[in-house]
């Protein structure tokens, strides 16, 4: 198994530093930092010449990279001109506000989408059933910035319109303490977590409705096991082992999709400080976003490898 | 079923396996033989929400091309002193703050996601389709090199890896399209990758080679329509993530720019009055929403009918 | 072996039909019959004649949108009218069920092992160390080699044959009075069949439980059957013991599947299998399901279904030239 994880892992790194390399070409042959000087010289020489020192402009661009991964290889990710502070920084504060939403729309969502699934697997044909799975469509079919803004305003602005309360925030991070910080997070959660269940119970449903479909399901009752038991002890862990995959890939989307939901409710995590980043071209900060969602993505992978390893004996990892 | 996490770009979804025993398939008997065309036709059309999705799908189509020439107003023409209207019988929609029909920018801006997302749809299928098939196929380092090439392009999350390539490289249609396509082939190849891998073992492809047919001709002829039927859904299904993944681009001002307009733009235009005429912003919303939802309901309705083993819903 | 003591469990009249979008599907029509303790009936037919669903439907496991009529007595309880919690103490103990393809018939994700403690200990108070030994020792009953260390393996590790066998001990856990085992060797390879089949025979002697033995292969109805009774289109078309239905055929169809039977040792030459196909059990022929099929045919037999008719006291047949055909045939040789 360790030598399984090793071996993924030595092999993402070389990808890993070849998206890198592709988003920093990318960015620096569309932008010139020093575009607003060509106007200015000869007289503002000095700042061109600062401005080529920081950036490395001399050196051609297929081979600027390599200063940044000789940097970054060493623990050192530059700082952030958009938002004044090292990357390390903006990576470190940003990411955890962001992990406060992120992750318990995971959590509630993974729960709330596989009771959701088994009570629609089961139910099926019945108006619970086409109740929850047309939610789920129409959950799919909502972008998330159309969510987002019909939550802040039904939610956030209408209520306290029509009740002259406000019984959450509009998102922005006031304070520290676990009450006012869950008003806040209250509406971007929610965003992001009817986002997950829709995308997770469709998925869940369908699963749980194969497998229950399978023989197995079949002998298990014939044996005498109560349907609860059928369900639960012999459908599920079954229905789980494609699901866990899925909940990697739920995480890492949640990740790009607070982009959108912490602008429109401006909380401040990763996504403003990323959108802040490409408007000012913020190279360094940009690159350290991308290493820092890639590394997680790479991780949430291998974590669903290996728990499709354990859930599944057929599949055995070595 | 996947191998590991990599084989999955989105989960693709096992169909709907529901325990009613049709007569046909008891027993494996049919009053006529009907062709698989035929069959899936028939299947598709007891489909209701396919209806609807195809239904719905047409008419807002339709709305945005012939729906200007029913208003007097141009896409650009501003009237300044109308601006900032909500509804009315003069402007369907209302106006934005410098005078324009929202109505008639609505219709506009939703010829012009359509367009990216046919574009997105049309490349990333073509793409996708060949490169899956060809991995699938011929295996070893070919496989190896495009799965790397999967691997690649869905290492970081899509919204931010989009984010930095549109921004630099989507400033017009064709640019859009391209950057999208990147990131969305590679759910199609997979699809293909994984169904041609599993009809290559199959004994009807080993009896193709014993007669001689050459590999074009097994791809071609044997290989590629037992894949139509799921690609077909793919499409959809591309189509709606197409559309959704540009509205948000444009929305974040990195995607379509002015003077053009997509649903997603204008969104983002009507964000600062949503608290005086929340409408403004639940137009172009609603139509994406209405555009997805009926492709998606195409999509499942495509898959039941041309997955013979899936079983339709009744009713 | 037959006797005339009570049957262990009679069934009269049991009709199976399935609501489908296409209509009104019959799968099985007036089954009535019945199985003594301790004996074997066999239920021979082509697919789609009713078997499997004859039995799904004694264990109550049938799909949701099936329509059931008719009555099933066993141990003074009829079961169609139980409810689902008597069913649940009858299934894996009063009556067991042993299922084609053994790959899919046992949980990928559990051992082998666990499954059959879960039979075990669903029905018996047992702790967890008495019920692995038990399945240990069923594991070697039923022929699985190194059976100890074979308990904890998983489905996929075993040879068909084997999860065949350990399908069989699952079955025979708790003794039941009844074993049900739906085509046990279709799904395994020729060279495998006949060694499950001894292995269930055995098995059935040792429990003396009864069987009903559903198959579509005669050579494994000769080996192991007391009685015999075969299916065509959702009826029962002949019914007797062994030796009446192979000797002493009464029925059309059963003649003409006896006849399709290549025979290495006879002297004919050509295969002789019989004409035409099965009928759709959406829309079935009018009278007699077999006539477009039938060497014998008349007018008559397109009018009306037949019934059952006594052939001897405990042989019947469903013909409407049964006195024709066979009696006649009697008399003469």
């Amino acid at each position: 198994m360790f030598a399984y994880i090793t071996r993924r892992v030595l092999a993402t790194i070389p990808l890993l530093i070849l998206a890198l390399y592709l988003v920093f070409v990318g960015v620096s042959l569309t932008n010139d930092p020093r575009s607003s000087f060509y106007l200015c010289l000869p007289r503002c020489q000095d700042g061109f010449d600062r401005i080529t020192e920081v950036y490395d402009l001399d050196t051609p661009v297929l081979i600027r990279p390599l200063g940044w991964f000789t940097d970054a290889a060493q623990g050192d990710l530059g700082d952030s001109s958009a938002i004044g502070e090292p990357v390390w920084e903006v990576l470190r504060t940003r990411g955890w506000n962001t992990a406060m939403i992120a992750l318990p729309a995971f959590a509630i969502s993974a729960v709330l989408a596989l009771g959701l699934s088994v009570y629609s697997a089961r139910r099926q044909y019945t108006f619970g059933d086409y109740f929850f799975t047309g939610l789920a469509f129409l959950g799919l079919a909502f972008p998330s910035f159309v969510l987002a803004l019909l939550i802040q305003n039904v939610l956030g602005v209408q209520l306290e319109n029509w009740f002259g309360i406000k019984p959450f925030n509009t998102g922005r991070k006031s304070g520290d303490t676990f009450l006012e910080l869950l008003r806040d997070i209250a509406l971007p959660l929610l965003t992001l977590t009817i986002l997950s269940i829709s995308a997770d119970s469709r998925f869940g449903r369908a699963s749980m409705l194969e497998t229950l479909g399978q023989d197995y399901i079949r002998t298990a009752r014939a044996k005498g096991l109560s349907e609860n038991k059928v369900v639960w002890k012999h459908a599920l862990r079954n229905a789980l082992i494609p699901l866990v995959t899925l909940w990697a890939l739920s995480l890492s989307a949640l990740l790009g999709g607070s982009i959108v939901t912490e602008s429109i409710f401006s909380w401040p995590g990763l996504g403003p400080a990323f959108l802040q980043a490409l408007g000012d071209t913020d190279l360094d900060l940009i690159l350290g976003i991308v290493l820092f969602t890639g590394v997680l993505t790479v991780m949430f992978n291998l974590v669903a490898d290996v728990l499709y390893g354990v859930l599944d004996p057929r599949i055995r990892l070595g | 079923m996947a191998e590991t996490i990599e084989d999955l770009v989105s989960p693709h979804e096992p169909p709907d396996r529901i325990p009613i025993f049709t007569a046909g398939e008891i027993e494996g008997l049919n009053t006529t033989p009907q062709s698989f065309g035929h069959l899936a036709w028939s299947r598709f059309r007891r489909h209701k929400l396919a209806i609807i999705g195809a239904v719905g799908l047409i008419f807002i189509v339709v709305m945005f091309i012939i729906g200007p020439s029913f208003s007097p107003y141009g896409f650009d023409e501003r009237n300044i002193a109308d601006r900032l209207q909500g509804p009315s019988f003069d402007h369907w929609f209302g106006t934005d703050e410098i005078g324009r029909d929202l109505f008639v920018r609505t219709a506009q801006g939703g010829r012009y996601s359509l367009l990216i997302g046919f574009l997105v749809a049309v490349l990333a299928t073509f793409v996708g389709t060949i490169l899956g098939a060809i991995a699938g196929f011929f295996g070893g380092w070919i496989d190896g090199i495009i799965s790397q090439m999967i691997n690649l392009v869905l290492i970081v999350p899509a919204l931010i890896a989009l984010s930095v390539f549109s921004k630099n490289f989507g400033r017009d249609a064709v640019g859009l399209s391209l950057v999208l396509a990147v990131l969305l082939w590679t759910r199609i190849a997979r699809v293909v990758r994984g169904l041609v891998l599993s009809i290559k073992e199959q004994e009807f492809i080993m009896a193709a080679r014993a007669a001689g047919a050459s590999n074009t001709r097994i791809i071609g002829r044997h290989v590629l329509p037992n894949v139509v039927g799921a690609v077909a859904v793919e499409v959809t299904l591309l189509l709606g993530t197409a559309i959704v993944l540009e509205s948000t681009l444009s929305f974040l001002g990195l995607g379509v720019q002015p003077p053009n307009a997509s649903l997603g733009t204008l969104v983002a235009d009507a964000k600062g009055s949503i608290e005086s005429d929340p409408v403004r912003v639940l137009i172009p919303g609603f139509c994406i929403v209405w555009i997805v939802l009926c492709v998606n309901f195409l999509g499942d309705g495509l898959r039941d009918a041309l997955d013979p083993r899936s079983k339709t819903e009744r009713g | 072996m037959t006797n005339n003591s009570e049957p262990l469990i009679s069934v009269k009249d049991l009709s199976v039909a399935f609501r489908t979008p296409d209509g009104l599907v019959r799968a099985v029509i007036d089954a009535t019959f019945d199985i003594h303790p301790g004996e074997v009936l066999a239920v021979v037919g082509e697919s789609g004649s009713g078997k499997s669903v004859t039995a799904l439907a004694l264990m109550r496991l049938h799909p949701k949108n099936a329509e059931i009529t008719g009555s099933v007595m066993f141990n003074g309880h009829d079961l169609l009218t139980a409810s689902e919690d008597e069913m649940r103490a009858i299934r894996g103990r009063d009556i067991a069920m042993i299922f084609q393809d053994p790959m899919t018939a046992m949980n990928p994700v559990f051992s082998v092992g666990s499954q059959i403690v879960e039979v075990i200990r669903l029905h018996r108070n047992v702790n967890k160390k008495q019920a692995w030994e038990r399945a240990v020792d069923l594991l070697q009953m039923v022929g699985v080699p190194d059976p100890k260390a074979r308990a904890s393996q998983y489905p996929h590790e075993y040879s068909g044959g084997m999860r065949q066998r350990a399908m069989i001990a699952m079955a025979i856990a708790n003794d039941p009075r009844l074993l049900i085992a739906d085509e046990p060797t279709t799904a395994l390879d020729v060279t495998v069949q006949a060694q499950v089949m001894e292995v269930l025979h055995d098995v059935q002697q040792a429990t003396g439980s009864a069987m009903m033995l559903i198959t579509h292969d005669l050579g494994v109805v000769a080996g192991s059957a007391d009685r015999v009774q075969v299916m065509y289109a959702s009826r029962v078309m002949e019914s007797g013991s062994v030796d009446e239905i192979f000797y002493e055929t009464s029925n059309p169809y059963t003649s003409a599947l006896l006849d399709s039977i290549p025979d290495i040792e006879g002297s004919r030459e050509l295969l002789q299998p019989i004409p035409g196909n099965p009928p759709s059990l959406l829309n079935p022929p009018s009278g007699c399901a077999f006539r477009p099929r039938c060497a014998h045919a008349t007018q008559e037999c397109g009018d009306s279904v037949p019934q059952m008719v006594d052939v001897s006291p405990a042989h019947m047949s469903r013909c409407h030239r049964v006195d024709e055909l066979y009696r006649l045939a009697e008399v003469s040789s």
